[in-house]
């Protein structure tokens, strides 16, 4: 064999390898880019959006719009806003106590300062007390909720 | 086979069977060089013995676990890189010079190839009972497409790095003993 048909025989050998080994790691790629898009399209029929609107009732107003897991409550969403929450379990269900170190105060026996949450009320375009407790309440896609700080005071 | 040749046979054997069988990266391994500088060295016979027992024992003693249905294509696939050192070294009629590294790189990395798909077919026949075998075999060539680049880059180093130097040694030594 000649050293240009040998050589060449090499080169086509690398060639082939190339190829081979190319166009094979392509379609791995190709076949991860199907797998993981087929996992978000199914991951994503299992979350929804919501809005949280924190306010600490010193003027401070945060609008979080958190992606959160189809099923989850009010509270759930609170704490994809933040880990610094304090709360009580209660017969009602659980009843926040303190958000990034505000916390409750009694002020009077019938009145304070608490955190409350709110549901938007598309319909009637305002903030609506759901009168439930926040891990009671199933969030829906696109739902806007907000927690505040605010006065209370009751009377018998 | 003299006595010389014999006892190289025997340590290369037992060299490639002890790395073979150590614990390592899967994919990075010394048997295919081995098998294929046997084979220049003591031919393609000797090659393909040595390539395929090593397979053989490996496929019951690796860390890996017992390679099952793989097997006998390892072993076909790693007798075929022995055959292809004995052949290649028909065509190499000089003594191995420096000329001869990008050869044996591309050959290590297209035998290894070889090696690939040949334990990809059979991984195709381990999966052929809950797949059509031609979908089968596309599965397994496309998951194995990554440790299969790796294998070949690595061969294609170390058949650059090891074979020529080895095989001179071999020789030289095998002459003067004799």
């Amino acid at each position: 064999m000649s050293i240009q048909r040998r050589t060449m025989l090499f080169v086509i050998l690398g060639l082939t390898v190339w190829s081979a080994a190319a166009t094979l790691t392509a379609a791995y790629y190709y076949s991860q880019y199907v797998e993981t898009r087929r996992t978000f399209q199914e991951l994503k029929s299992l979350v929804i959006d919501v809005n949280v609107l924190m306010n600490y009732g010193n003027d401070t107003q945060d609008w979080h719009n958190e992606t959160v897991i189809a099923g989850s409550t009010a509270f759930e969403a609170l704490l994809t806003v933040t880990k610094n929450v304090e709360y009580q379990t209660t017969a009602y269900g659980v009843f926040v106590t303190s958000i990034d170190g505000v916390k409750n105060v009694a002020e009077t026996l019938t009145s304070g300062r608490a955190w409350l949450w709110y549901y938007w009320n598309a319909t009637a375009s305002k903030w609506t007390d759901m009168l439930k407790a926040a891990d009671a309440y199933i969030l829906r896609p696109n739902d806007s909720i907000t927690w505040r700080y605010e006065s209370y005071s009751y009377s018998f | 086979m003299n006595t010389q040749r014999l006892a190289l046979l025997s340590i290369l054997t037992a060299v490639c069977l002890g790395l073979q069988l150590l614990p390592r990266p899967m994919n990075l391994e010394f048997t295919s060089v081995i098998s294929f500088v046997t084979g220049m060295v003591f031919g393609s016979f000797f090659g393909a013995l040595l390539g395929g027992s090593v397979m053989l024992a490996n496929g019951f003693l690796s860390p890996y676990g017992f390679a099952g249905v793989v097997l006998p294509f390892q072993i076909t696939g790693m007798a075929l890189i022995g055959v292809a050192g004995g052949l290649y070294s028909k065509t190499a009629t000089d003594k191995m010079s420096a000329g001869r590294f990008g050869e044996v790189m591309i050959l290590g990395a297209f035998l290894t190839l070889a090696y690939d798909v040949v334990t990809n077919v059979g991984t195709a026949v381990y999966l052929a009972p809950s797949l059509p075998f031609p979908e089968a075999l596309i599965v397994a060539l496309v998951m194995g497409a990554i440790p299969s680049a790796m294998h070949v880059a690595w061969n294609f180093f170390l058949f650059g790095a090891v074979t020529v130097p080895l095989v001179n040694a071999m020789q030289k030594t095998l002459v003067r003993r004799l």
